[in-house]
């Protein structure tokens, strides 16, 4: 941790003087061959520091988002630190995020990611499920998985996260560019847009919105873009470029946005994180902003990536568990100077964030469309397990290989028959593992819909992608 | 406007029982036609018109892989959408359509896939030992993760898109372990006959469910509808109609009709009161109100039912115009307002532009060339329907239920498959 604070100091120079701290550690940006992978795993240094593989993460690659970070850093664990049981496996990717989510003040992006993670390796190390269509179709059942293969398919898991680590941050900012193109159509000809803070996400938008016109004609728009006096190096290079491909962009201070909010036909802003209620937590001012913007019924866009939806579900702007002082009451006496400001962790300057209440947001721009903000919660159940509390990722396996997830029913009746898992009864070599009742598949699944279904003889859901 | 839709249009049932006799190019022609000069209008028939062409394409059209025949459907599809871009209905069914093969698809798949059955499949182990192949020689990320690897489309994204190996790599990839390309091509021609007969029994269903959306939206009336109730309704549809003569049969209620739409002068008049005529023979007391007098009766009004063209995913709804200023001053006086809508109208899109949904009409009840000197000089803008925002809206009323705004994404989710919903926008292969 030490290493990691005096490398804040001057987190650009970082990239370099960082190699000295964390010997070995890959600090290349891209893996090379994957033999060379492997032979990393035998050569393991002794001293694997997650929390600086984080942020090396972040340093050597400005445009890669925490998630995606920390998403880095947990493969690269695995990388380091060879397991063999699965057990073993679990209780390290869970120290590991311990270790990562208390070395920051604001874990919840960080943690986006790491649930991510969790689920993915929770989906993989479940057995290969016995198929509904193959009972259907009468007889044509497979041989039952034998604890070797479970086990092997681990490996291979293991094996492709190992190799593709720097896939995973192409993907993220494909995501980024997929959301360019979506949101850039809902940049009107002519109009004014609102933006504020530095959002990559919103950047890209909205040079993908001028390069549009460019390319294909149209009106230009125009921009206003708020900036606090704190960090306004954050969007200069953003209203730069968009100035120099004829964008007419005006700096707007923060304390102006109720003067200049009228005049604006839609604000645009970004997310840290997107909470599973819709709502968002982003940086200080946001949701001051999108509380004006509501009083002059503007309406407020949010560009994120999914891959930003956390398992959160803030009560209140106090309930966030981020460290960050923003009320601090001072008498004469204890007034010292430029203390309370800004805290200091990690090679990323904490920037302070609030939470906007999803009935404060209009729509969100997401990789794979518009959204309203209560889709969230109907695409986390989709593609993220229903485990309520986070991380509980221990708890949960313990509970995949005891059988109790398999309590969980899907109420659609063509899967009624699985319900009794035909996996459940077959113990063979290592009954640990093998007795696995499809756990994830399990937990999964939708609770009873609300009384209706799409087709009526037909599925229900759709399947998941 | 067609405020009645009782029974088909004489135009529309003359194109449906044309279809069998002329060929599919033919009747497609005639449908856009009929489409772009308004023959067929109202979201409705026109929905019903692009089953059933649609359904022609399915039977008809020389294909010989599921990709072809998603192609074609696009190819129809955006024609159709084209002619008639603000009938949000249109474009519905096409994605319906879609939706429906793909997911015959993927059934159709999985069971010759054999192995990698569970709808998790992109994640299941036996995935990773097949893809770790490609995965070795550099992936390529450019090939879209599509749905099975079969279609052309791009992609959704999901979350766990960001994690799993990358789909679509090699043609033997949706086939599991055992997926070399050959058996993969043999599987699909085999299953393309059994693919269109499901696909063609889907439509129906859909055609189905376009004959009994009214019946159905109707069965919730007396659950909306109290005693003694009195009703503003604005845009007087087949839809509103059944609502309310349903709910007159165990209900007394009074409906507040909303006119004053100088720009129906002409066929206008006829409509409302013979639709008063039905109602007030089954026992409903109406009272015509105009619209600029509107708000002084809000205070009177119980609930605001309206019916609309078309809902787009965040719930704005396309509806007649004079519906906003309704909607508004049932909202400043704390009224419910209920959107009648099948399914059908749910669009999963939502619109960049509201304007863009906006159909104009003649300014000719207003400004006509006998008023020489205001031709060029004035502007004069009619609209003929209008977006109602998204907030206005208090609950919708589906064939399948009664929803509230949050509840939509999750119809969509059922009813369309992400891929589609920018199927105007994508050039088929």
């Amino acid at each position: 941790m030490d290493s990691v604070l005096a490398e804040t100091a001057a987190p650009y120079s970082a990239a370099g003087g960082g190699a000295g701290t964390a010997p070995s550690t890959g600090q290349l940006p891209i893996r090379p061959a994957p033999e060379q992978n492997l032979a990393g795993t035998a050569s393991t240094p002794a001293a694997f520091d997650i929390v600086t593989e984080y942020n090396n993460a972040l340093i050597r690659d400005p445009e890669v988002t925490k998630p995606v970070a920390a998403i880095e850093a947990l493969i690269e664990l695995l990388r380091q630190q060879p397991t063999t049981t699965i057990q073993e496996t679990v209780e390290m990717i869970k120290t590991g995020i311990d270790a990562l989510k208390s070395s920051v003040a604001n874990p919840i992006p960080l943690q986006a990611g790491t649930d991510l993670f969790q689920e993915y390796i929770l989906r993989c190390i479940k057995p290969p499920e016995p198929s509904r269509k193959s009972s259907k179709r009468g007889g044509g059942t497979k041989s039952p998985p034998t604890s070797d293969y479970v086990h092997q398919d681990f490996d291979d898991v293991r094996l492709h996260l190992l190799n593709n680590t720097y896939l995973f941050a192409l993907r993220a900012k494909e995501a980024r560019v997929r959301i360019a193109e979506i949101g850039s159509r809902y940049v009107l000809d002519g109009r004014t847009v609102l933006t504020h803070g530095g959002s990559r996400t919103v950047s890209a938008l909205l040079l993908k919105a001028a390069k549009d016109r460019l390319t294909q004609g149209g009106i230009m728009f125009n921009v206003m873009y708020v900036e606090s006096a704190r960090d306004n190096a954050e969007g200069g290079d953003t209203v730069k470029k968009l100035r120099e491909m004829g964008v007419s962009v005006a700096i707007i201070q923060e304390s102006a946005v109720a003067y200049v909010l009228p005049k604006a036909d839609r604000v645009f802003v970004g997310a840290e994180t997107v909470c599973k209620n819709g709502g968002i937590i982003s940086r200080l001012g946001t949701f001051q902003l999108a509380t004006l913007a509501n009083l002059f019924n503007v309406p407020i866009w949010v560009a994120a990536e999914t891959h930003k939806m956390a398992k959160v579900y803030p009560l209140s702007q106090y309930d966030l568990n981020v460290k960050q002082e923003i009320i601090s009451f001072r008498t004469g006496d204890d007034l010292v100077e430029g203390k309370g400001e800004l805290v200091n962790i990690g090679p990323e300057q904490v920037r302070m964030v609030d939470y906007t209440p999803p009935d404060l947001i209009t729509n969100l721009i997401t990789e794979v469309g518009i959204k309203l903000p209560s889709a969230v919660f109907e695409h986390q159940r989709q593609h993220l397990t229903a485990h309520g509390k986070v991380g509980n990722f221990g708890e949960m396996f313990e509970k995949s290989i005891r059988g109790d997830a398999s309590k969980k029913h899907r109420s659609t009746s063509s899967v009624g028959t699985e319900d009794v898992s035909p996996d459940f009864g077959k113990v063979s070599a290592n009954p640990d593992i093998n007795d696995l009742p499809s756990p994830v598949r399990r937990l999964v699944q939708v609770p009873e819909r609300l009384g209706h279904h799409g087709r009526n003889k037909r599925k229900g859901g759709r399947s998941t992608m | 406007m067609a405020p009645f839709q009782a029974g088909n249009t004489p135009q529309l049932d003359i194109f449906i029982r044309g279809l069998k006799s002329h060929p599919l190019e033919a009747s497609t022609e005639t449908l856009v036609s009929l489409l772009k000069r308004r023959q067929i209008s109202g979201s409705r028939p026109c929905a019903i018109a692009a089953v059933h062409i649609l359904r022609q394409v399915v039977a008809k059209a020389p294909y010989r892989d599921v990709d072809g025949l998603i192609a074609k459907i696009q190819q129809t599809g955006q024609r159709l959408v084209h002619a008639q871009p603000h009938e949000l209905a249109v474009g519905n069914i096409v994605r319906r359509v879609l939706g429906l093969i793909r997911e015959e698809m993927q059934e159709d798949r999985t069971e010759f896939g054999g192995d990698s059955v569970s709808d998790l499949q992109t994640l299941c182990p036996e995935k990773e030992k097949e893809t770790k192949e490609h995965v070795v020689g550099l992936p390529v990320l450019s090939r879209a993760p599509t749905l099975g690897g079969w279609s052309h489309q791009s992609a959704p994204f999901s979350i766990m898109n960001l994690l799993s190996p990358d789909q679509g790599s090699g043609a033997g990839s949706p086939m599991g372990r055992s997926g070399t390309s050959t058996p993969m091509l043999h599987g699909q021609n085999l299953s393309i006959n059994n693919l269109k007969s499901e696909v063609l029994d889907g439509i129906d269903e859909i055609t189905d469910e376009l004959e009994q959306v009214d019946d159905q939206i109707a069965g919730y009336a007396d659950i909306q509808i109290h005693p003694t109730d009195y009703i503003l309704v604005h845009e007087l549809d087949s839809t509103t109609e059944r609502f309310l003569l349903r709910a007159s049969r165990e209900r007394r209620f009074t409906v507040f009709i909303a006119q004053g739409k100088s720009t129906t002068s002409k066929a206008g008049d006829a409509t409302p009161s013979l639709f008063q005529k039905k109602l007030n023979s089954a026992g409903v007391k109406t009272i015509n109100i105009s619209n600029t007098g509107l708000a002084a009766y809000m205070t009177k009004v119980d609930k605001v039912i309206l019916s609309v063209r078309g809902v787009t995913a965040d719930g704005g709804a396309v509806a007649e115009s004079g519906a906003t200023a309704i909607a508004q001053a049932a909202r400043a006086f704390g009224k419910p307002v209920v959107v009648l809508m099948g399914m059908y109208k749910l669009s999963p899109e939502s619109t960049p532009d509201p304007r863009s949904l906006v159909e104009w009409g003649e300014p000719e009840s207003f400004v006509n060339f006998s008023k020489g000197n205001m031709v060029n000089t004035v502007e004069v803008e009619v609209p003929l329907t209008e977006f109602v925002a998204p907030g206005l809206v208090d609950t919708y009323i589906s064939n399948i239920g009664v929803h509230t705004q949050d509840h939509l994404p999750s119809l969509i989710v059922d009813h369309y498959n992400e891929q589609d919903s920018d199927f105007v926008l994508t050039i088929p292969a």
